[in-house]
């Protein structure tokens, strides 16, 4: 397996017979482009957090510097060991790391079920609810709030974590669906054909034969859901009210206001730089590991070759 | 898909589908009808040896010294629990509406100024009259203009805690003034010495004179400055077009354009920069000297003074501040023990305490701001008490309760002129027209 | 496409059994869909008829706030206008910018997983650091950009950003391009990429095609479906955008970024005007069904799809 992602993410022109010195030199030529470009895009793109890394190490008074720097002249970590100080950051991140963990799995296993039954069954209505689903899309958030927020109350789940965690088990929304009825529309339909004549149930046929062959677009699919959670805070924050109970999303606005009231009014921005830092570092780590699976790719080539 | 039509029975099919949910979820949400629930008094339970009084507070400086002074308050009331609710600044109203129309509201909210009249309109805040009568409550010793804005059609919605004279405070950098060797800002200034004194501080681009700013705290004490007014007494008539309010507007417009002593009229970081010594004056509220007396490494010497006089020798003023609010009996179950909160957070003591706990501006009465242990504090309440022996001006407001609205719309039409978008004539009288407008509308 | 033999076998032929099948995967989001969907959206089209202050309850005006929305509402047209004029530059510029990225990351370098995750970075940063980081960046005076435009390209007269109405759209554009480049976009993209057979390659190389062919002829067809999803989700997203502006601009100066999600916000959660803000989040809704639905009629010309079941 591991072999075949080597090769399969070959670039064709690698595997072009190279014939004669001038296409080799041609093609160094194309590598070494992309490369720069490559890097030189990954400096851009890295900016912006290599300026929340500096800041969070940087102390009060080098913030606003004139002319800007870069570069804390001595890193300060205390800036860190401070934000818990001042906040109860650990329970927030690990609120978080529960709450958005579940709802990631609900959303992406019920957006799976649904984009397939979208994208691989015919039924009366079919695109009519499909069309339907997009239409929930397309209304603005902010006006579905209240009523959300009532609903929930009615039920008694306010300042719990039901609100943030039981929606996501029913089909985890509309984007998510459309997503992967895309991409389940990209498989060709003679894997499952072939499945069923051998008696496989569309169940057995969905889970041993589609989801495998779905890992990049469920990893794709989850990574974005667990962003978005983990980022979130309208609805968590019209929810929740303890503070013990705070997600992070909620956690990093207050401290963004704890931040410029603590015993200074000089700019304490480098520690909301070192919470955000904080925010980042799981989700950071969660895509460095899921990233193998980006290029497992879809095998394909063996089935139907 | 899509590219076919629907066939009949499909159609049918599908839309009686939608037809059943829609009729099921109408069911399922109340929302259609959010009744005024009463059945709790406040998000937690209170608990079993005594009342507990519900406080949504302000996240940050306010709610920690109310936090601080909770262990005071009921040591001095036992039997009462005081639980601080600190909601995030930006959107606090909006959670205080939710709560209140899940009927999840606690005892006391807190209120600014300009938006009394929209939380009594919204019922999250009830009068207090009663009692402050059957306590014998003296609320005479507040300021005549606080009161004025907790006061809506005769009744009284709230208690103050904080106030001052509106954005009538320059800080400056006095080394700045110094090295430049301009008049040092002084509580016999005008208009013309900060002029003066800005054009030679400023070093466009890094350095600027002086950094206004925009907003109903601010423009109003502009505005009466030079003789004029924002808008009427009964918040009906917008009067940024009368020739003293225009006479403000062209002093404001004067510092980016004619002296370039202000970069946009819009006082971005101006905070930041200033700690950076970047800035030679800028204006705010009273709250910012508590802060900044708690930062020990300045880079340069600063101080405070009051508003410049204008070209007639009037000053500018506007109330403002903090004030706290009982809720109506739906959400509070324990009104004698909530006044005895709001009591708490007014008295004396707790007004002069406020600027030593860092949450900012003084308690809003005289015997506060005369009090010879704030004066050990900083010279500038005494200051401001001299230049302003009658007390601050009242603040007038929308009479629809749009107060939002028409500063939205203000600020907007006035960037337009500072930044050139439109003429300085057809600015003023487009932004006068469109705050009409405004006060023209619908009560919210 | 498929044969489908009607054995009507124990009364439910295939297609019945099928049809069940479809129901029964459906049904967690049908659940899902009434009740944490309509259910709220029919809530907020009442609303939308309604005076509607969120605390009291909603005072039926029939169409009023329609009414003035398009009569008396100075910032909808504005908002409008500006909103589509931030689509038209943004989507295009997304679109292409997060294909070239994932086709940059798709071709095998070494390295490419530290690559991808430098290009995901400005997805990651939090909302809260980056509006910070922007203000400053942009900020005239002292921010580095502008420091690097007077000092470095020797321009006295450098750009006022978001104290400049003139400037504040561009501002808010490259602050987008930067976090949409890489972003969610490009991971989808990624995905598709990898859905791409790579004999297709192969096949086409032994034909003799060039890079440009291959891209044109095997990669752009096959990706299709990708496009078109990332098209529309990224036209009803760059429609709604609302965060940008809202961190950085606050809509202003002078209206300049006033865009119709922070209009609705505004009118929802700062004016508490929620039958209005229904009203205004009504209209937005039906003006991105229209072009939705336009853009799936057009898209049978140009997606292409290995395994779509139709009739």
């Amino acid at each position: 397996m591991a072999q075949e992602v080597m090769t399969r993410s070959t670039t064709p022109a690698l595997r072009k017979p190279l014939t004669d010195s001038g296409a080799r030199r041609q093609q160094l030529l194309g590598r070494t482009l992309l490369y720069t470009i490559a890097i030189v895009a990954s400096i851009l793109f890295m900016m912006p957090f290599a300026w929340t890394v500096f800041s969070s190490l940087k102390s009060p008074s080098e913030l606003y510097m004139f002319p800007p720097s870069w570069l804390p002249t001595t890193p300060r970590f205390a800036n860190y060991a401070e934000v818990f100080d001042v906040s109860p950051f650990g329970r927030w991140l690990w609120n978080s790391v529960i709450v958005a963990g579940l709802a990631t799995f609900g959303a992406v296993l019920s957006a799976a079920l649904t984009g397939y039954s979208f994208a691989r069954f015919r039924y009366p209505g079919r695109d009519l609810i499909f069309l339907l689903t997009l239409g929930t899309l397309m209304l603005p958030a902010e006006v579905t709030l209240i009523p959300l927020y009532l609903l929930f109350n009615k039920a008694g789940w306010l300042d719990s974590y039901r609100p943030l965690i039981v929606p996501s088990f029913f089909g985890g929304g509309a984007f998510l669906i459309f997503m992967m009825r895309q991409f389940f529309l990209t498989l060709p339909r003679d894997l499952d054909e072939a499945a069923r004549i051998d008696g496989a149930g569309y169940l057995r046929i969905f889970w041993q034969i589609i989801l495998p062959l779905s890992i990049p677009a469920l990893v794709t699919a989850a990574i974005i859901t667990f962003i978005g959670e983990w980022n979130s805070f309208l609805f968590p924050y019209i929810i929740l009210n303890t503070k013990e109970k705070f997600t992070i999303g909620i956690g990093i606005k207050y401290f963004q206001t704890i931040a410029s009231n603590i015993d200074s009014i000089e700019p304490r921005e480098n520690l909301l730089m070192a919470a955000g830092m904080m925010m980042t570092a799981p989700i950071l780590v969660l895509f460095f590991a899921a990233q193998r699976y980006f290029v497992q790719g879809i095998a394909m080539s063996g089935i139907k070759g | 898909m899509f590219d076919k039509k629907f066939s009949r029975r499909q159609f049918l099919a599908g839309s009686s589908t939608v037809a059943a949910g829609m009729l099921l979820a109408a069911c399922a949400v109340p929302a259609a009808a959010p009744a005024a629930n009463t059945t709790s008094g406040g998000a937690a339970a209170p608990s079993a040896e005594g009342t507990t009084i519900i406080f949504h507070d302000r996240l940050g400086s306010h709610a920690d010294w109310h936090k601080a002074r909770v262990a005071l308050f009921e040591e001095q009331n036992p039997g009462i629990k005081l639980q601080i609710d600190e909601l995030d600044g930006a959107e606090m109203f909006a959670k205080i509406y939710a709560l209140a129309a899940g009927g999840n509201l606690g005892d006391i909210v807190w209120t600014y100024l300009n938006t009394v009249p929209e939380h009594v309109r919204k019922g999250v805040v009830a009068p207090h009259d009663d009692l402050v009568a059957s306590t014998g409550f003296d609320k005479s010793v507040f300021w005549p203009a606080i009161l004025k804005a907790l006061t809506v059609d005769g009744k009284l919605y709230a208690i103050p805690n904080h106030g001052h004279f509106g954005t009538v405070v320059y800080y400056f950098n006095k080394d700045l003034y110094e090295a430049a060797g301009a008049t040092v800002p002084n509580p016999d200034w005008k208009s013309d010495d900060l002029v003066d004194g800005a054009k030679k501080i400023t070093k466009a681009p890094d350095t600027w004179g002086f950094r206004a700013q925009q907003g109903s705290e601010h423009t109003p004490s502009y505005m009466r400055m030079f003789g004029g007014e924002l808008m009427n007494e009964d918040g009906t008539k917008c009067l940024l077009g009368e020739e003293k309010s225009i006479q403000a507007l062209k002093w404001l417009y004067d510092l980016k354009e004619t002296h370039k002593v202000d970069p946009c009229i819009c006082g971005d970081q101006y905070r930041e920069n200033f700690v950076a010594g970047k800035v030679g004056a800028f204006n705010t509220t009273p709250g910012l000297v508590a802060e900044f007396s708690k930062v020990k490494d300045w880079k340069f010497k600063w101080d405070v003074t009051v508003a410049p006089l204008g070209p007639e020798g009037t000053r500018g003023s506007q109330v403002s501040g903090g004030a706290f609010g009982m809720t109506p009996p739906a959400a509070s179950k324990h009104p004698a023990e909530t006044f005895k909160v709001l009591q708490f957070f007014s008295t004396k003591e707790d007004g002069v305490e406020h600027v030593f706990g860092g949450a900012g501006s003084p308690g809003p009465r005289d015997d506060v701001w005369d009090d010879p242990k704030l004066a050990t504090f900083s010279h500038i309440y005494g200051t401001i008490r001299k230049a302003y022996p009658e007390g601050p001006r009242p603040w007038y407001r929308p009479a629809n309760a749009r107060s939002s609205e028409f500063d939205d719309v203000m600020l907007n039409n006035l960037q337009a002129i500072w930044t050139g978008e439109i003429g300085f004539d057809a600015g003023v009288e487009q932004v006068q027209k469109l705050c009409q407008e405004v006060l023209d509308k619908d009560h919210l | 496409m498929t044969v489908t033999t009607p054995t009507a076998r124990r009364g439910l032929g295939l297609r019945g059994r099928e049809a069940v099948a479809g129901y029964l995967f459906l049904l967690p989001w049908l659940i899902g869909l009434l009740c944490f969907v309509i259910g709220p959206m029919v809530a907020s089209g009442y609303f939308s008829f309604a005076k509607y202050d969120i605390v009291n309850t909603p005072e039926f005006v029939g169409l009023k706030n329609y009414q003035d929305i398009f009569t008396k509402d100075r910032l909808f047209w504005t908002s409008l206008k500006l909103t589509f004029r931030y689509a038209i530059i943004v989507v295009p510029l997304s679109l292409i910018g997060s294909l070239a990225a994932a086709m940059l990351l798709n071709q095998a370098l070494k390295g490419t997983t530290l690559f991808r995750t430098f290009f995901f970075l400005p997805h990651l940063t939090p909302v809260a650091a980056s509006a910070v980081l922007w203000a400053w960046m942009f900020n005239p005076d002292v921010g580095p950009i502008n420091y690097f435009i007077r000092n470095n390209l020797g321009i006295e007269n450098a750009p006022g950003w978001f104290r400049d109405p003139q400037w504040a759209m561009s501002g808010l554009i490259i602050m987008a391009m930067w976090g949409a480049i890489g972003g969610n976009t490009m991971l989808i993209f990624l995905a598709g990429l990898q859905g791409v057979p790579q004999e297709l390659y192969e096949a086409a190389s032994i034909d003799g095609a060039g890079i440009w062919t291959k891209f044109r002829n095997v990669t752009i067809p096959l990706l299709t479906p990708t496009i078109f999803f990332n098209m529309v989700l990224g036209i009803i997203g760059a429609l709604r955008v609302f965060t940008a502006a809202f961190v950085a601009t606050a809509g202003g100066p002078a209206y300049a970024t006033w865009f119709y999600s922070l209009h609705i916000y505004t009118r929802a959660f700062k004016y508490f005007e929620m039958g209005y803000a229904s009203a205004l989040a009504w209209i937005l809704f039906f003006i991105m069904f229209v072009f939705t639905f336009i853009q799936f009629r057009a898209s049978r010309r140009w997606v292409y799809y290995a395994g779509e079941v139709n009739e």
